[in-house]
């Protein structure tokens, strides 16, 4: 009499199903879920001659519905995903801090020129003066103010690649867990399956690829190995390496990424790549490095060429213009595991062949090697790195003084420190030197048409340069120089003495004399002044190609177009991403009209059942009451 | 197609939110009017427009620069208009001075109107703008360019001139020194000079002369010596003869490359003499001519001396006059091409305005259709999301 056990076996069934679809039910919003499906199956029949009679149904296993290659694709698109999230959300904010048409950069020192031009208009003009300085004091902040945002990026960036590195650290110790669990209860394959902790762990493997790129491998026992980058190993089976943050042996400042092996530690900042680790890293190295460099080239450019203009002239008070604005030089970080006693100290030599990269000179034990930092290219140079014969490139001089030892690292960053640094080192509207410290006169007397001209200055610091000097023609065609020499003229060609450039032209005649005479007392001069002016026009940078406009557009355009560029990317994989999770959630999301159909259909099969056994109990019945009497 | 639940409500969400945030962007582009919201929508736009800005500034300044050159030109303009009115004043006193009906009396009023026209001009020279600044002492702006020392006006500026940026490459002078207009003139007639000496005892009167067959004076001396009253001779600077002649009241003398007239009735032994310019200042001519007056002696010679010293005054202050219309005629031609700097720099504003307004401005017709067709979808998305969520089996068992 099996009808009561196999009515019993299908009671349980349905019994199974009914819960297992309420499980369902109960996660249909649960993230990392995969619906589940219990597998039925027939009891082993009863064998009689005539055949075999059924004995009901049975469980086989409860399974759940997941298809490991689309999760493996869902995997590394979050990886992906992440990554360009990471660096376009900085990028955009790089680009946005760089660059705003009013009060950028580019406005702020076209209002320093233009102030240059009002003093140029009226030099004698104390309130002229000093509003230039007022505008010096806007263009100097806005330097300062865009370096410190760019140094508070930094930090950020910083924070958060130690934030991730503790959050990749801990996911890997929670995969590792749960790796343990999953081989306790069974492992991956068979009947028994631990569905749940399965989902558990797919939802930490996808969210440690949200932040680092990782190639997953499944074991026989269920457990699942973890490698980082190029093949490092986060985690095997249930142990797990330990990843940590560690400063820059070259660079205090930078964070590197550090493996614990059971050799030591590992530094795999290279090789990390991917997640929003691997979009931070590569802002780092590729976005923030290049825009602080090139702020810092165009702030030497400016400070630099304005100084060196402004030094040639003569202040209201007769005094040489000094430095108009101060910064820093160059920066040289010796590296910590150096083990020679050298020093290098560096100097910028020609602003129009500085660049916006950061250089490392490496000691092999008998040459020194230079490569770029960004692109990792050798540099060519000049000179052995003595006073008189330093090492020359991209701009830069060095000096290396003491012995290096072989193998010694030094990073050398020629512009990074500059934006941060500019100050205005002029203190009042009367320093500004408006005017040449020279100027000319043809003699009164003079019976010919010459003119005379200064044409520039070109050695401030000629004691001579403030003397009076006299050019007296002796014909037609000679002249001499305070009342000695012979030499011959040529209308229109600069004659350099006492530090500056004069420009004869016109026909002097014999006896015609000329006079340069310090300019102090010259307060309407403006000679100087124009010539400052004349830098906003000026190819000063790049080889001479690029004028300081041009180098702002450059530095922001490049900043926007790589945010741009980083936010198209993100919007193509974002929709990679989602329809690979579609594809995922197709196969495992919980359908709720489906359970509610699956609900109806064992409600039903159970009832069935349940009537089976009323049946069962009737024919015991009928039996019992037949065989009564 | 299997559409898990959650899915269903995950993908409808994340369209809506998709939709509203096109919506919006395209909203605040109608509201600002501007295309670019943030720099990031378009780097290079914004890079240009940057650079835009920067040279609309730069061509503002520009403009500034000019109007501040015309407005200092202008000053010095008018200034110069009162010296040479000034100077035709003393001009026609010469003139007057020089008439034989006027007796020591009244060339001593003409004397004293000439020295008050010198204090004037003096004053003049020593105008300043309204920056107090004066306009012509050169570089020394703020040095008094012109003292009176003992009859003698010295200038105490010198030749420096400020020129101003009206252009990417153009510059314009804002000014002249004072060398430039009053001091540093020739004299005579601008090449040569002609003087009588002042032992003649004759009444002979001589002009100033013009150049003959050659372009400029050779800067050679040459001297007319009566040897009678009817007769000359011209020697060359070494006393050397070149040349004879007869002589009759007014008749125009011949000298190797010039011309000279002699008037009157000059006596044997009198001396008339050529040399090259030199170089006087305004101040001076008028002051001579004050000289003049005050030690003109009555009676024939003394006359005739006086007529001689009066020419030379004359033609140096028309030499002083000439200095100054040269001077203003290029202030003239300075401010046309300030005036024409200025319609290129506006035309140059209007170009680059265009250009910021093309890349930085909405066009309203594109984005406003934009709007009404991301409405449309945002509402469509809502009324099928609200249909199809109601939907389920659980609704009707």
């Amino acid at each position: 009499m099996s009808i009561l056990s196999t009515s019993l076996s299908a009671l349980r069934v349905s019994q199974r199903v009914l819960e297992t679809t309420s499980h369902n039910i109960a996660n249909v919003n649960t993230p990392g879920y995969s619906r589940q499906r219990v597998n039925i199956g027939t009891q082993e029949p009863s064998r009689f001659g005539f055949g075999s009679v059924g004995n009901g149904a049975r469980i086989n296993g409860i399974q759940r519905i997941y298809d490991q290659f689309l999760g493996a694709e869902v995997t590394n698109n979050i990886s992906e995903y992440n990554r360009l999230d990471a660096f376009a959300g900085l990028a955009g904010r790089l680009g946005n801090l760089m660059n705003d048409p009013e009060s950028g950069l580019a406005a702020n020192m076209q209002s320093f020129f233009a102030a240059a031009a009002d003093v140029a208009n009226d030099p004698a003009s104390i309130s002229a003066r000093e509003a230039m300085l007022g505008e010096t004091r806007v263009v100097v902040e806005r330097f300062n103010q865009m370096s410190s945002q760019l140094g508070a990026l930094d930090q950020e960036v910083n924070a958060r690649i130690a934030q991730d590195v503790r959050d990749i650290d801990g996911l890997g110790k929670a995969i590792a867990d749960i790796n343990d669990q999953i081989a306790l209860a069974g492992g991956g394959n068979g009947a028994r399956q631990p569905n749940d902790l399965l989902d558990k762990r797919d939802q930490l493997v996808d969210e440690l690829a949200s932040k680092v790129a990782i190639t997953t491998s499944e074991q026989d026992d269920g457990s699942l190995n973890v490698f980082l980058g190029s093949g490092q190993v986060l985690v095997i089976g249930g142990s797990n390496s330990t990843l940590t943050t560690q400063s820059d042996p070259n660079d205090p400042a930078r964070l590197t990424v550090q493996l614990g092996l059971e050799g030591g530690r590992v530094d795999v900042s290279e090789a990390i790549s991917g997640g929003s680790l691997g979009g931070l890293l590569d802002f780092s190295r590729e976005g923030l490095d290049t825009a602080r460099n090139q702020l810092g080239q165009i702030a030497t450019a400016f400070a630099l060429d304005v100084n060196q203009r402004h030094g040639n002239g003569m202040d209201l008070d007769g005094n040489l213009g000094g430095n108009f604005f101060a910064l820093a030089g160059p920066t040289v970080l010796a590296s910590g595991n150096n083990t020679g006693g050298a020093t290098l100290t560096a100097t910028i030599a020609d602003l129009a062949a500085l660049d916006a990269d950061d250089y490392r000179v490496r000691f092999d034990g008998s040459n020194f090697t230079v490569n770029s930092e960004q692109t990792g290219a050798s540099v060519a140079f000049t000179g052995a790195g003595t006073p008189a014969d330093p090492l020359v490139f991209g701009g830069v001089e060095v000096v290396v003084t003491g012995a290096p030892a072989a193998g010694d690292d030094f990073t050398l960053r020629p512009t990074a420190n500059a934006a941060g640094s500019l100050a205005l080192a002029v203190n009042s509207g009367r320093e500004i030197a408006a005017a040449y410290p020279v100027r000319a006169a043809a003699d009164g007397s003079n019976t010919g048409s010459g003119t005379i001209q200064i044409d520039g200055i070109t050695d401030r610091a000629d004691p001579a340069l403030l003397n009076d000097m006299e050019i007296e023609f002796l014909d037609a065609t000679t002249y001499q120089v305070n009342g000695a020499g012979s030499f011959s003229y040529t209308p229109g060609d600069a004659i350099n003495i006492n530090g500056y450039d004069v420009v004869l032209s016109g026909s002097p005649q014999a006896g015609d004399r000329f006079n340069v005479e310090s300019n102090v007392g010259g307060i309407g001069d403006n000679r100087n002044m124009l010539g400052i002016g004349e830098l906003a026009n000026q190819g000063l940078l790049d080889g001479g190609r690029a004028t300081l406009n041009d180098a702002v557009g450059t530095l922001v355009s490049q900043a926007g177009i790589s945010g741009r560029e980083a936010s198209r990317g993100l919007q193509a994989q974002g929709a990679l991403l989602e329809q690979s999770q579609i594809r995922e959630l197709e196969v495992s999301g919980v359908n709720l009209d489906e359970e509610a159909a699956n609900l109806l259909q064992f409600q039903r099969s159970y009832e069935a059942a349940a009537q089976m056994i009323a049946v069962a109990d009737s024919l015991f019945a009928t039996l019992i009451n037949a065989v009564r009497r | 197609m299997r559409v898990p639940t959650a899915m269903y409500y995950q993908q409808s969400a994340s369209l809506i939110t998709r939709l509203q945030g096109d919506l919006q962007q395209t909203q605040l582009q109608i509201a600002s009017g501007r295309r670019i919201l943030n720099p990031s929508d378009d780097p290079v736009a914004s890079a240009q427009l940057s650079s835009i800005e920067s040279a609309l500034k730069q061509n503002d300044q520009f403009q500034r620069n000019s109007n501040l050159a015309t407005s200092r030109l202008s000053v010095e303009e008018a200034t110069l208009t009162d010296v040479q009115n000034a100077l035709f004043r003393v001009r026609d006193l010469v003139i007057q001075a020089n008439n034989d009906t006027q007796t020591s009396e009244s060339r001593r009023f003409i004397a004293v109107e000439a020295e008050q026209i010198l204090g004037q001009l003096v004053e003049l020279g020593n105008r300043r703008d309204g920056q107090n600044n004066f306009l012509f002492g050169g570089f020394q702006s703020r040095t008094e360019p012109f003292s009176v020392d003992n009859n003698e006006v010295r200038y105490n500026g010198d030749q420096g001139e400020r020129r101003l940026q009206i252009g990417p490459s153009r510059f314009v002078r804002d000014g002249d020194s004072g060398a430039a207009i009053f001091m540093n003139i020739p004299n005579g007639n601008g090449q040569f000079v002609t003087t009588a000496a002042t032992a003649n005892t004759g009444s002979g009167v001589i002009d100033a002369g013009s150049l003959n067959g050659q372009s400029t004076w050779d800067g050679s001396t040459y001297e007319i010596r009566f040897t009678a009253d009817n007769a000359y001779d011209v020697l060359d600077g070494g006393g050397a003869l070149v040349s004879s002649g007869s002589f009759e009241p007014g008749d125009a003398i011949d000298v190797p490359g010039a011309i000279v007239n002699i008037d009157g009735a000059p006596a044997a032994g009198d001396s008339f003499s050529l040399g090259p310019s030199a170089t006087t200042d305004i101040f001076e001519t008028v002051q001579n001519f004050v000289n003049s007056l005050r030690t003109a002696v009555p009676g024939g010679t003394g006359s005739a001396q006086l007529h001689n010293r009066l020419n030379n005054v004359l033609s140096d202050l028309d030499q002083g006059v000439g200095n100054v219309l040269d001077v203003r005629a290029t202030i003239g031609s300075r401010l046309q091409a300030i005036a024409s700097q200025e319609d290129s720099n506006a035309d140059f504003d209007i170009t680059l305005q265009t250009t910021r307004s093309q890349l930085q401005d909405v066009d309203y017709a594109d984005a406003i259709s934009r709007m009404n067709l991301q409405l449309t979808s945002l509402e469509a998305a809502q009324q099928t999301f609200a249909r199809i969520q109601g939907l389920s089996l659980f609704d009707v068992i």
